[in-house]
């Protein structure tokens, strides 16, 4: 699975184009019998032709990241965040600034010289700047403007038993998983959909699923976890390691119980380890997916990601080659199945 | 009086409204309507005609509770889908899909920290082992409560929904098809609860000339409560506006045509707070033509929500108007 190549290339949301090109560029060169088209969102979907019944898996190529709005006199770039990062994390990390990658620092005050209750207030984004190492405006400006995307600086790396940590695990993981997929043949007529701008409201899977029109969805994506030194296990959301994640409600979508049931079996049968998700919080494009348009039936696998819409996340090789598993399970399997559709 | 009692006491939690949708298809299996269910679960119920399309909706579902968690010792811990204040839930019944009950508890014995993280059910299970085999995470339970008359009303769990798709039924089986010629949809949505979702697919795959949404809407004539036009008795209330919607011109001339030529008491309401009804329909741009007609219902949110059993047939009597005016002569 490609994760590593797709997590290190820059894709906050609108500006995907880095990982879209990517994606098509290695479908192109390496998986034969694919329609490649982008819409005008600039949603990449690749067809896999069949005869069977339409259905849609989707995983979304943006990331949370960060939009410079303003560069000081003194050269440093405030900014503002693309999608939902928690503002507490964003003290003195590692940025790359614009298409030209342009390292950065985010600055935040030394703890000697905060005030009791700077130390007490979490931090805000007004008290942050990026510092790309100029001394002026006009310095800053040469390489850097306003309006210009910056993402973490979150290296790929394995970390023991199985675990690797970068940034944008979620959704890179997802899209590597499609990729995977994509190799195989299906009676279905199944569209591999790329999406973009998930992260700030699902909505390119909108766009994209009022276009093809889906007799099925399944949404392949990096989920949370809170399993981090939380001795309550009735807390944590999912596990890291516990197999593929499927999530019954969540604060965006339902999903279709026929289906839930289904991939349950086909886990089963399978010996694909699954967990259901213990949350209704988080969404995911299934929200945009279900209700566009007359409304279509959705599922959404996923991959345990801890830290995640931070600077770096960490999650278990094993969970996403089950999620892989089980989604081509799924995708083999349906036609053949009692599964009714509409 | 039956047919209430059976969908009250019938769990549709939303997102898992299929015991629901068996009773209400099987109610039409053998009518004139063209009776179908669409990708997320809601049930289409048609007659064709040459005239206006006109969608009159009712909503299958009520809130549920979700299992997050097994405990060692069998508990169940859970989060809300759909709003539910579990305070006035406390010590309540739930059921699940597969008959198994339980009871909503809390672990402060004075019922004062009512978080989902508090809270837990007890369906008499000892062991984590032992409860597995009955409820697994990711069921949804539904909340059930005691159907009971009392005077002039019925009291129940969720009647804002059961008693509107109640009337709905009866309407639609009690008319004269051959009456009107509207294009009749009337659609029983479901996930109502999570802002209307269901209504917004439907809407959008129907677009109705006129849309008219079937709900409940809180009575304000009980102590405690700044009384309002919405009082139980008063008959079905036609909905001028709330905070996101405002009644087209069209559906507040047919709605109130309708109730005058019929002899119909109704009263007005205009709130402040409200729905997401027309959001959510106005997502999926399916019609402009809206209006919402409520049923007026005591103690909404609570296991003992209390209908006026008069309302319940004037409410059906609208209903039964509007479908036999000719939508026509009011949609220019």
């Amino acid at each position: 699975m490609l994760i590593k190549e797709l997590t290190q290339l820059s894709g906050a949301s609108g500006n995907e184009h880095a990982v879209r090109e990517y994606i098509k560029e290695y479908v192109q060169k390496n998986i034969s019998g694919v329609e490649i088209s982008t819409d005008v969102m600039g949603n990449l979907i690749c067809r896999k032709k069949g005869n069977g019944k339409r259905i849609a898996i989707a995983a979304h190529m943006d990331e949370v990241g960060l939009i410079i709005t303003e560069i000081t006199a003194d050269g440093f770039l405030k900014f503002d965040t693309v999608g939902g990062i928690e503002t507490a994390v964003l003290g003195g990390k590692r940025v790359f600034v614009g298409e030209n990658r342009i390292p950065g620092i985010t600055s935040a005050k030394a703890v000697h010289l905060q005030t009791k209750s700077e130390l007490l207030t979490p931090l805000k984004i007004k008290d942050i700047a990026i510092d790309i190492g100029a001394f002026s405006k006009e310095e800053a400006e040469k390489v850097v403007k306003v309006g210009d995307y910056a993402v973490f600086d979150g290296k790929f790396a394995e970390l023991e038993n199985g675990f690797v940590k970068s940034k944008a695990l979620d959704d890179r993981v997802g899209c590597a998983i499609l990729l995977e997929l994509l190799k195989e043949d299906y009676e279905s007529d199944v569209y591999f959909v790329f999406t973009v701008q998930e992260e700030v409201g699902l909505r390119g899977a909108r766009c994209a699923a009022y276009n093809i029109c889906p007799d099925l969805a399944l949404v392949i994506e990096g989920t949370t976890c809170a399993d981090t030194l939380n001795e309550d296990c009735s807390a944590h959301v999912t596990t890291p390691g516990g197999g593929a994640v499927m999530t019954a409600i969540d604060g965006a979508a339902v999903s279709d119980k026929e289906l839930f049931n289904l991939i349950k079996k086909l886990a089963e049968k399978n010996n694909i380890p699954l967990q259901i998700k213990r949350t209704d919080r988080g969404g995911t494009d299934a929200g945009a997916i279900a209700y566009s348009g007359g409304g279509t039936k959705t599922a959404v696998l996923a991959v345990p990601c801890r830290y995640i819409h931070s600077p770096i996340g960490v999650m278990h090789t094993d969970d996403a080659k089950s999620v892989y598993h089980l989604a081509k399970a799924l995708l083999k399997n349906i036609e053949g199945s009692e599964f009714r559709w509409n | 009086m039956e047919l209430t009692k059976k969908l009250a006491q019938t769990p549709a939690p939303c997102g898992r409204e299929e015991m629901m949708r068996d009773i209400i298809k099987e109610r039409f299996a053998r009518t004139a309507f063209e009776i179908s269910t669409d990708a997320l679960g809601n049930i289409i119920c048609r007659k064709k005609g040459n005239g206006k399309r006109i969608m009159l909706t009712a909503p299958m579902d009520e809130a549920g509770l979700m299992i997050t968690y097994i405990t060692e010792e069998g508990f169940l811990r859970f989060v809300t889908v759909g709003k539910i204040e579990l305070q006035r839930f406390l010590g309540g019944r739930v059921c699940f899909a597969n008959g198994t009950s339980g009871i909503i508890c809390c672990e402060s014995e004075d019922g004062s920290r009512c978080e989902n993280d508090k809270m837990f059910i007890d369906i008499g299970c000892k062991t984590r082992d032992e409860a597995e085999k009955k409820v697994s995470i990711g069921d949804i339970a539904a909340i059930s409560g005691q159907f009971f008359e009392m005077g002039e009303c019925i009291s129940a769990n969720a009647l804002h929904s059961r008693a509107v798709c109640r009337a709905l039924i009866c309407s639609l089986e009690e008319i004269e098809l051959a009456d009107t010629n509207n294009d009749v949809c009337a659609v029983f949505t479901v996930q109502s609860e999570v802002g209307h979702r269901g209504l917004r697919t439907a809407a959008y795959a129907l677009k109705p000339d006129m849309l008219i949404a079937l709900t409940a809407t809180s009575a304000t004539d009980v102590p405690g409560k700044e009384a309002n036009n919405a009082a139980l008795h008063g008959g079905p209330i036609v909905r001028i506006k709330d905070s996101s919607y405002m009644i087209h011109p069209y559906a507040r001339e047919f709605m109130l045509a309708c109730a005058q030529k019929n002899n119909i008491r109704y009263a007005i309401e205009a709130l402040d707070c409200g729905d997401s009804f027309n959001t959510a329909v106005g997502a999926n741009a399916a019609t402009d033509v809206k209006g919402v007609l409520a049923l007026p219902v005591r103690y909404k949110g609570t296991p003992c929500e209390t209908v006026s059993k008069k309302d319940m047939e004037s409410f059906s009597e609208l209903i039964k108007a509007m479908l036999a005016e000719n939508a026509e002569n009011y949609i220019k």
